[in-house]
């Protein structure tokens, strides 16, 4: 049977739980399915904390953003701890974390491009004044994938 | 007494420099709180952009603050800090003596002593509002409080040119699709391909 790659982008909002309980109401006891969980963050800003005194401080002050990236990286492992806990097999869930490059759909979109994944789950989108700040992640994904089921718990 | 200056001059070119080489609102609204976070040495910053229909506060970006504060319930403008709606900003000093906050019971519970709400307006018209909270109480500094609403007027700038391309881009992505990619969009200047 063919292996089905399963994306989820986390992000670890409430929309976000209901993501996994679709996965495990879905998916558990299945053996041929690969469950990646995905967080991308923004990276620390691009500031030059030795350019004098008062940056030095300032950027003393830049430890906990760092603590803050660990933080989320720890909050990832446990998210794909809860799945071991609900059934999946140490071999069917794996997580990405990485800083982000470019825009959180243009990120999905390539790893779903390069991982080959089949199933991508989405979680609700964002409250809507905020799309018109920042466009909608589902509008951008949905109108570039070809032959990926994408699932919208709600 | 008020507190001390922090926002020196340097720290104001470093945290505007930072922002403006941010090539999208998210990324931009993200380092603005962790730089706010770091140069103010306080709790947390957030910042909301305003619902017009419903009169809510909607999360843009936050720094500092936990998933269970971010979603204690609706924020609504008018009973949350609502001299922001006059375009005015609002200093909760000490939560605990202050009947303007909507949330305070879930606001000591996150370990917040003051609040400091900055709106964000374009045009005159209120868009949103750039939120800091301390976790002391907190006698704002009059120059941090000039220099954040000179940074609050940059978001605004920022998130209405953003707004502006988010619709040339939909418009785009339509004319796109009927030309079949015969069209392509030279706009904005710096865009990447």
């Amino acid at each position: 049977m063919a292996l089905q790659k399963i994306l989820v982008p986390y992000n670890f909002t409430a929309y976000d739980q209901k993501a996994l309980d679709f996965l495990i109401n879905t998916y558990l006891n299945r053996e041929d399915v690969q469950i990646t969980l995905f967080h991308a963050y923004t990276p620390l800003p691009p500031v030059d904390f030795e350019a004098n005194p008062e940056m030095k401080k300032m950027g003393s002050g830049m430890a906990f953003l760092s603590d803050e990236i660990r933080r989320k990286e720890g909050g990832i492992q446990f998210t794909k701890d809860f799945l071991l806990e609900s059934g999946f097999s140490p071999s069917q869930v794996g997580y990405v974390f990485k800083a982000k490059e470019k825009g959180v759909a243009e990120e999905i979109i390539d790893l779903i491009n390069k991982g080959h994944y089949r199933v991508l789950v989405l979680s609700r989108q964002a409250a809507k004044v905020n799309r018109m700040f920042t466009r909608s992640v589902h509008a951008r994904i949905l109108s570039t994938l070809k032959g990926v089921t994408v699932c919208i718990p709600t | 007494m008020q507190s001390e200056v922090r926002i020196t001059i340097n720290t104001f070119k470093a945290v505007t420099k930072a922002i403006a080489k941010s090539d999208n609102l998210d990324n931009m609204c993200h380092h603005l709180t962790e730089l706010l976070v770091a140069a103010l040495g306080i709790k947390g910053c957030a910042v909301y952009v305003l619902d017009t229909d419903t009169k809510q506060l909607e999360l843009l970006a936050s720094f500092g603050l936990s998933p269970k504060y971010l979603t204690k319930g609706p924020v609504l403008a008018k009973k949350s800090l609502a001299a922001n709606l006059e375009g005015k900003p609002v200093i909760v000093r000490d939560v605990a003596k202050d009947d303007n906050v909507q949330y305070p019971e879930q606001a000591r519970e996150e370990g917040i002593a003051a609040i400091l709400s900055i709106p964000i307006t374009f045009l005159d018209e209120l868009i949103g509002a750039l939120r800091l909270y301390h976790h002391q109480v907190w006698d704002v500094n009059d120059q941090d409080l000039d220099s954040l609403q000179l940074l609050a007027e940059n978001v605004g700038l920022a998130m209405s040119y953003t707004s502006l391309c988010n619709a040339v881009y939909a418009i785009e992505e339509v004319i796109q699709s009927i030309a079949g990619g015969r069209c392509p969009l030279h706009w904005p200047p710096g865009r990447k391909a």
